[in-house]
């Protein structure tokens, strides 16, 4: 999360996975710097382990709630993520 | 591990889309991939192994040999080749050099040195390190603008974060090498950024530059023999030393060696940052990377180097991107910002949009650069309000061309620049303001006018959006803008749906 990505919501995005994480739900949670997508940001990937990675642009919060929903809890990875 | 191996990562990462497919990714390797506050993140991709590698046993001399070989040049604009600028301070005796990252990025639509911090500080610090053990100093100082507070605190905690892992400061890893960092803000100005100016900042001075030589090599920082490089060249120093100098002069041109990278911005479907190899033709990162000209529009010019370039018109984005030919056609490499125009813009705005700044961040020191670039400025300002004047064209050349010779410093030396290029391939246009009061692109306010056509069907939809209630006429009669109301807002050519309102 650098400025910019802040600047296009990034934090409150975050936020939805902290929370998440804070009420009990376990995966590993980390930010990373600007990877020069201005165009798609906030972006969020999603690596399980077996099925290799998900990569959603622009998402916001009620996307990321659908995320956590869908694809951490429920394991399916939503239809638009890019693999 | 592949040669490679650090700019496929990066292609692991992300997926082989388009935007990343033909980027490679040298300074910003890291930027998106780690935690920009984790050490351990960084050391997990070979993070701190240059620095580890040259402290144990390779010769300063070496060092500053396998630099010089790998032809990496200054990414802050100028392009001095970096490992003779490491031999120059190397070279001179004194009991105390200093090593400086200049983060004072100034140019309007230029981020990447602001990535670079905020997404891979340590290489940062890594490569000044390096450096401190090439040319012998023990002293680091990052000069950064205050107005990046989330890369200051980064920066801040990456330092204390290496100090502790023992990667700076006293003795590190045992090899008798000192070298220790400290972050110094700077109040933005953007004179700042040039060297000289920007070590009488770190004095506790005015940010003014100074005549040169003495270069800084030789008597800068407190008079005493300084390095100074920028963010970028900084971050590419660790890979440099991984991968070696055959490698990295493997990339680019014959004279311009690796990548560089370029915020991209304006008329353009992807914005962002990309890193391409010196070489990349405009037309690859402008229609292959950034995707193209959004709304089907064409491409009319594209500006880099930011206030200090020129811009470069469509007919030559077949050039490839090096630091002399872009120097050939009038333009700069500079730190990296690339501005794409497209039809509906005015080059005679946008000169005026780059000299204002260059103007208002003028330090005053010099006579050519003080004057010179207020009388530019007026003239240009007269010109897109529709009083140029015969003669107007060649009085800015001829300020211009004096501007570039008699400056003090690298600011006034390139302010005439955008001004100069848009010129030269637009001439056109700025003739088109002079001589027939036409702004073609519709963009200079002042000598635009709204008129309604016979397609008006008298609906009173523009009626209702001016806000100035410039117009008149009944229900289902042509419409009438009063031109000596009328403030050029446009609201009235957006809400017609008949296109009954003509713009010119």
């Amino acid at each position: 999360m650098a400025t910019c990505e802040i600047a296009a919501g990034s934090k409150e995005v975050m936020d939805e996975f902290e929370s998440a994480r804070k009420g009990g739900l376990d995966f590993y949670l980390s930010r990373k710097g600007c990877a020069g997508r201005c165009h798609v940001e906030p972006t969020v990937e999603v690596v399980d382990p077996e099925k290799g990675p998900v990569l959603y642009t622009k998402v916001d919060a009620k996307k990321a709630k659908e995320i956590i929903q869908k694809h951490l809890i429920g394991g399916d990875p939503l239809a638009e993520g890019e693999k | 591990m592949t040669k490679q191996s650090m700019h496929d990562r990066s292609l692991d990462v992300f997926g082989k889309a388009g935007f990343f497919k033909s980027q490679l990714r040298i300074a910003l390797r890291n930027c998106g991939i780690i935690d920009p506050e984790d050490l351990d993140d960084y050391l997990n991709v070979r993070g701190f192994e240059a620095l580890a590698k040259v402290l144990s046993g390779i010769k300063s001399e070496a060092v500053i040999a396998e630099i010089k070989k790998s032809g990496l040049r200054g990414r802050g604009g100028a392009g001095f080749g970096t490992g003779l600028k490491w031999e120059l301070v190397a070279r001179e005796r004194s009991d105390q050099k200093y090593v400086i990252c200049n983060a004072d990025e100034g140019d309007p639509g230029a981020f990447m040195d602001r990535s670079i911090i905020e997404g891979d500080p340590f290489t940062v610090l890594e490569g000044m390190a390096i450096a401190g053990y090439a040319v012998g100093s023990d002293k680091g100082i990052v000069y950064i603008r205050a107005e990046y507070p989330l890369a200051i605190k980064r920066l801040e905690k990456a330092i204390e974060a290496a100090k502790k892992a023992n990667l700076l400061g006293k003795d590190i890893l045992g090899s008798g090498f000192s070298f220790d960092i400290e972050i110094r803000l700077g109040a933005g100005a953007f004179v700042c950024g040039e060297e000289t100016a920007l070590m009488q900042s770190i004095e506790g001075h005015r940010g003014m530059p100074r005549p040169r030589p003495p270069y800084p090599s030789a008597s800068g920082l407190f008079c005493k023999p300084t390095l100074i490089n920028n963010v970028e060249t900084w971050a590419n120093v660790p890979v440099v030393i991984i991968e070696g100098a055959d490698w990295f002069s493997s990339v680019g041109t014959e004279k311009s060696k690796g990548t560089k990278v370029f915020a991209l911005a304006g008329k353009i479907n992807n914005t962002g940052l990309v890193e391409v190899p010196m070489g990349t033709t405009l037309r690859h990162v402008i229609f292959d990377i950034g995707g193209g000209i959004p709304g089907g529009k064409k491409l009319k010019a594209v500006q880099t180097g930011g206030p200090s370039g020129g811009c470069i018109p469509a007919h030559l984005i077949d050039t490839p991107i090096d630091y002399e030919s872009l120097g050939k056609i009038g333009s700069i490499m500079g730190s990296g910002g690339m501005i794409v125009i497209d039809e509906d813009s005015c080059m005679v705005s946008i000169a005026k949009f780059f000299l204002e700044f260059t103007q208002s961040e003028s330090c005053g020191k010099c006579t050519p650069c003080r004057e010179g670039t207020k009388r530019m400025l007026e003239i240009l300002t007269r010109i897109t309000e529709g009083q140029g004047k015969a003669g107007d064209i060649e009085k800015l050349e001829r300020l211009g061309n004096t501007i570039k010779k008699a400056s003090l410093c690298g600011l006034g030396q390139s302010a005439p620049n955008p001004v100069l290029s848009t010129i030269k391939y637009f001439r056109n246009e700025y003739e088109d303001h002079i001589n027939n009061k036409k702004c073609t692109a519709g963009a200079c306010e002042k000598m635009l006018s709204y008129t309604i056509n016979d397609k008006c069907i008298g609906c009173g939809a523009c009626k209702k959006a001016c806000p100035v209630n410039a117009i008149s006429g009944a229900v289902k009669q042509k419409h009438l803008i009063d031109q000596k109301l009328c403030t050029k807002c446009g609201e009235c050519y957006k809400t017609c749906k008949f296109s009954a309102i003509d713009k010119g």
